[in-house]
């Protein structure tokens, strides 16, 4: 079922560069001016240098239709960037309250489970004892019987007689 | 390499094609930092050449105007498509994640109150054995262990279950 619910993502291709010397000040600078991060600055010139190579072989009507297409497909992914940014930070606040309610739930839960088997140990000896002496024990207390009626449910029922 | 800045990126599979179509030689580290190179040139040149089209009316231009608007709003597409995918994968992780994490936890809660509840009911149990024994000693005491055709100390619980 959950794969199902599994979104499909476009392939990612993961690429490394070394900057050094001149080409390293240049860029810098670059990122520094723009206020890229240096992936951003790395992704954009790159892709940058793909566009142009396109340049030449479209014609102006072209070139306008492609920059009207492209303005809405980064309206969009803008939009859906803010989303799931919001989203993350969401999900990591539920994913730290959940660590630290289980943090807190790997200390008690052994605590109690040491705790009932002492019990149970405890009330064994004492049943065994109760045995011992004749004793005859009344039933457990039926857990499962339905909760006491209210106060209101007591009064509306008498206040009617 | 000492000296060198090291830069990882990620594009989509797609893009990457058309910028590896760039590298006749094929694609490695030296020929993306090559071109990388040519890239700034080429932006720099192309920041002028938008100040000088600036102050020019025309439709020739326009043309000019709207092709360097196009490089450039491609430029930020391509960075903002696999910045985008890589936001959204991570929310998806996050998201089985916290799913993974609320399932152990509604299972533990479960746990902890059913063993909250067993640890009551043993209290209770305990209390009333042990109510039983207090009154059954000062008998034993005087009689010795009670026998069980006597029946039960206290008749009391009879009375109210029965």
């Amino acid at each position: 079922m959950a794969d199902a619910a599994r979104p499909v993502f476009p392939p990612l291709a993961a690429v490394r560069l070394y900057l050094h010397g001149d080409l390293r000040g240049e860029f810098e600078a670059m990122i520094r001016d723009r206020g890229w991060t240096e992936e951003e600055g790395v992704k954009i010139l790159l892709a940058y240098a793909a566009a142009a190579a396109r340049g030449p072989r479209l014609s102006p009507d072209q070139s306008r239709d492609e920059l009207g297409a492209a303005r809405g497909e980064l309206s969009v992914l803008r939009h859906r960037a803010f989303m799931a940014d919001d989203g993350i930070k969401t999900l990591r606040m539920n994913v730290t309250g959940y660590e630290k309610s289980l943090e807190q739930f790997a200390r008690t839960l052994p605590r109690l489970r040491q705790a009932e088997q002492e019990l149970q140990a405890r009330l064994e000896r004492l049943l065994a004892e109760a045995i011992r002496l004749g004793i005859e024990l009344p039933p457990e207390e039926d857990e499962h019987l339905p909760p006491r009626r209210s106060f209101i449910d007591f009064y509306r029922r008498h206040a009617r007689q | 390499m000492a000296g060198a800045r090291r830069i990882d990126v990620q594009f989509l599979a797609d893009d990457l094609r058309e910028i590896a179509a760039l590298l006749p030689e094929g694609m490695s580290q030296e020929g993306l930092a090559r071109l990388l190179g040519q890239a700034l040139t080429l932006f720099r040149r192309d920041e002028a050449a938008w100040q000088h089209l600036e102050s020019r009316d025309g439709p020739r231009a326009e043309a000019e105007r709207t092709e360097l608007k196009r490089r450039e709003t491609t430029a930020l597409l391509v960075s903002m498509r696999s910045r985008t995918i890589l936001s959204e994968m991570e929310m998806y992780e996050l998201r089985e994640r916290v799913r993974e994490l609320g399932r152990r936890h509604a299972e533990q809660r479960a746990e902890a109150d059913r063993l909250r509840q067993s640890i009551a009911r043993l209290h209770r149990r305990i209390a009333q054995v042990e109510a039983l024994l207090a009154a059954a000693a000062p008998s034993s005491n005087r009689d010795g262990a009670r026998s069980p055709e006597r029946g039960p100390l206290t008749g009391w619980w009879r009375k109210r279950n029965g």
